[in-house]
């Protein structure tokens, strides 16, 4: 691995990016450049551009406009850039016939890096047949064979696109745990997407957070949490407080109520929530993304029973 | 093209190859099976009570052979979407050659089954013949007929694979419904041509077709094929990304289409042809048809077979074979239209001309078995004519290819008999003047 096209420190750069399908802007104006030898979560709802995103990165998609750098070079028409990236999802169009261990082969042939002993290695400890047919496997087999198989690639970018779906806790906590500790031997740039931030966020390093085809932003793990913090108390102590700080959420509930603020947990803002009798807490990142992301405000929902 | 390219083509050409093995397998199995039945259709089909002199084996295999290859083509992979190799590293250059590449190695694993093929063909019907024991095998093997056959078909196969792999670039780059419009146009355009007699579409496929110097045939397909991959490559180079598979319900709209143009380019071809059909039918030959028998002096006559018989009674005779075209004439008709020779005199004896296909097979006449084993007599006003009732079994494996090669002389195949009724085979009975009644 490695070469001249390596010596830029972000791993992808994206410039002025847009993609439509007909009429609908599923990408809007992105700008980013994504730093190298990060495990990175991109976030977003459904239909946020997440999958879109990683589509184009990855030569399946033609941008409307916009640039896409990996590894300060084209990936759709340098092949040396192309093998040291890999994009990965849940349900791959690997062929309905194809036997695992036939799959596993053609991921040997076609990627350099890829550590096929590694590869049988977490076969094993996932429980996987390799003479099993690719069609035959359930929904969390697959995924879980996705993600070794992408992981064994080493790739310098690696991209994946909900990777752990359909896979049971015992085995997702498993895959985690493989993710992070392969990423601490064989430092690279890893992208994941997923809905499940709370599972996550330990091993993350970095976040993007995309919203409707909107960057919203791209931040270190440590300030997304220190992003926002909880008060909760008496409804008009939160109101009082929201008069003169950033809020992004008010929950006014029969048995508590809260708020969510902008800043930090250990801000001076929270300080003087605290003097305003209300009790602080972190928010998590995954909280965080929702608050920032949702759409719905307070009372929306009341609407469905009344 | 840098050695990674190359690399890369190579490792996607392997995953390709191994990816569609099993519909090779199918491919090779289904032309085994039609080789089978074909032979096995030989005991069963021949109809024992009638003389049919020419039985073809396998003679479409040729056609069968592109149709399941262009099959296996269209059908494991839509032909630059890839998707099959879309999760392994490709450029638009690698896909595209690879691919090519892939279809290629699979048209000479399919060529050289075929030729294996032709071996255990030959075999089975050494069995066949060994079984019924009235069959004549004629042309059963020629290893110079497989040669010129495999590169009959492969010249065949570059040129519709080339032109096949065009149209495929320019849907891919244009997209479904843009291509959808841009044929439907191309067609319409066409059959208008058609219709308005501007381009022949007979001269177009004879062009090929006809050709019988195989040197020229290679020449014309192969130029076709390198023009239409160079084009191929252009398109598909500047096709940046995989595409997306087409969808169920454009293929239905596709193929409506397609249809609903076949049928406009069917009305239109039936009015461009009418009116320039010249007849050619051999059963527009008759007996008096005098004009006609130049033609056929020059092709058919094959042997004469002189039978002397004095009480020749014109009503007692009878057609001497269901399965053959008799024609009775008279001694002047037959000297004025050319079937025998002015200094011939039939001194009161009757000629009878047997004519036969002047097909050659490895440079001798089929017939001969027959006109060897051939009895004629006259008896009491009666005439006999008798031939062993023994089937030619011919072995066109390679189709037509043939016509590349001078020790062949057949004709076309659909004058070749296998019904039982030939109009290559009459018998002509020429009497002196007066036994012919006008």
């Amino acid at each position: 691995m490695g070469g001249d096209f390596n010596m830029s420190e972000y791993a992808i750069k994206v410039s002025g990016l847009n993609m439509y399908y007909n009429r609908t802007h599923a990408i809007k104006n992105l700008n980013i450049n994504i730093n190298k030898n990060n495990i990175i979560g991109l976030i977003g709802a459904n239909g946020s551009g997440k999958t879109t995103l990683f589509k184009l990165c990855n030569g399946f998609l033609e941008e409307s406009s916009g640039t896409i750098e990996i590894l300060d070079g084209n990936p759709l028409t340098d092949i040396a850039i192309k093998e040291q990236m890999i994009y990965s999802m849940h349900d791959l169009p690997i062929g309905d016939n194809e036997k695992l261990i036939n799959v596993m082969e053609y991921y040997k042939e076609s990627y350099p890096t890829f550590d096929i002993v590694f590869a049988n290695k977490l076969i094993d400890i996932f429980n996987i047949n390799k003479k099993t047919l690719y069609r035959r496997l359930s929904q969390g087999t697959k995924s879980s064979f996705n993600f070794i198989c992408a992981l064994a690639t080493r790739c310098s970018v690696t991209m994946l696109d909900e990777p752990f779906i359909g896979i049971d806790i015992v085995r997702r906590k498993i895959a985690h745990q493989i993710l992070l500790r392969d990423f601490m031997e064989h430092p690279r740039t890893i992208i994941i997407s997923s809905h499940n931030l709370s599972e996550l966020d330990s091993s993350l390093s970095e976040m993007i957070l995309i919203d409707d085809g909107n960057l919203i932003f791209y931040k270190e793990m440590d300030e997304v949490r220190e992003m926002a913090f909880r008060g909760e108390g008496n409804i008009h102590s939160i109101h009082e407080f929201a008069k003169t700080h950033n809020i992004m959420h008010i929950n006014d509930g029969t048995v508590t109520s809260f708020g969510i603020f902008e800043g930090s947990p250990n801000s001076k803002a929270a300080i003087e929530a605290e003097e305003l009798g209300l009790v602080i807490s972190n928010v998590s990142p995954e909280d965080v993304c929702v608050y920032v992301t949702s759409h719905l405000k307070e009372g929306d929902l009341e609407c469905l029973w009344n | 093209m840098s050695v990674e390219l190359i690399k890369n083509i190579k490792s996607l050409t392997k995953i390709q190859l191994k990816q569609n093995r099993k519909m090779l397998v199918v491919a090779i199995s289904a032309l085994g099976l039609f080789v089978l039945i074909s032979n096995l259709g030989l005991i069963i089909n021949i109809d024992n009570q009638l003389p049919s002199f020419f039985e073809n084996t396998t003679s479409e295999l040729p056609q069968i052979f592109l149709a399941l290859f262009l099959a296996i083509i269209i059908f494991t992979t839509t032909i630059l979407t890839n998707n099959k190799i879309s999760l392994y590293p490709s450029t638009s250059i690698s896909r595209f050659v690879s691919r090519v590449l892939t279809d290629h190695i699979y048209m000479i694993i399919i060529l050289v089954s075929s030729l294996l093929m032709y071996c255990i063909e030959y075999l089975i019907l050494l069995v066949i013949n060994e079984v019924r024991g009235d069959l004549l095998l004629v042309n059963a093997f020629d290893i110079k007929y497989a040669l010129v056959g495999i590169i009959n078909v492969m010249s065949c196969f570059l040129m519709v694979y080339g032109i096949l792999i065009l149209l495929c670039c320019v849907a891919t780059k244009l997209g479904t419904l843009k291509t959808i419009i841009l044929y439907s146009v191309i067609f319409i355009v066409w059959a208008m041509l058609i219709k308005g007699s501007i381009i022949e579409i007979n001269g177009i496929l004879n062009y090929f077709s006809k050709e019988e110097i195989l040197g020229l045939f290679v020449l014309k397909t192969w130029c076709i094929w390198l023009i239409s991959i160079i084009l191929s490559f252009l398109v598909a180079t500047r096709i940046k990304t995989m595409k997306e598979e087409v969808g169920g319900g454009w293929i239905i709209i596709t193929i409506i289409i397609i249809f609903i143009l076949i049928g406009t380019f069917g009305t239109f071809s039936t009015f461009s042809s009418s009116g320039t059909t010249t007849g050619s039918s051999w059963e527009s030959y008759t007996a008096f048809g005098i004009s006609r028998f130049q033609q056929l002096k020059k092709t058919y006559i094959n042997k004469q077979t002189l039978v002397k018989c004095n009480n020749f009674d014109y009503n007692k005779f009878l057609k001497l074979q269901s399965s053959l075209d008799l024609y009775m004439l008279s001694e002047t008709q037959a000297l004025n239209g050319g079937i025998i020779d002015r200094k011939y005199s039939l001194n009161n004896e009757i000629l009878v001309i047997t004519l036969f296909p002047a097909d050659k097979s490895n440079n001798q006449y089929i017939y001969q078995y027959y006109l060897d084993n051939m009895n004629i007599s006259c008896e009491d006003s009666f005439m006999k004519y008798d031939f062993p009732n023994i089937k030619t079994v011919q072995n066109l494996f390679w189709g037509d290819s043939y016509k590349y090669l001078e020790s062949y002389d057949l004709n076309d195949n659909k004058l070749l008999n296998t019904s039982g009724r030939n109009n290559n085979q009459m018998v002509y009975i020429i009497t002196s003047d007066d036994l012919v009644k006008n």
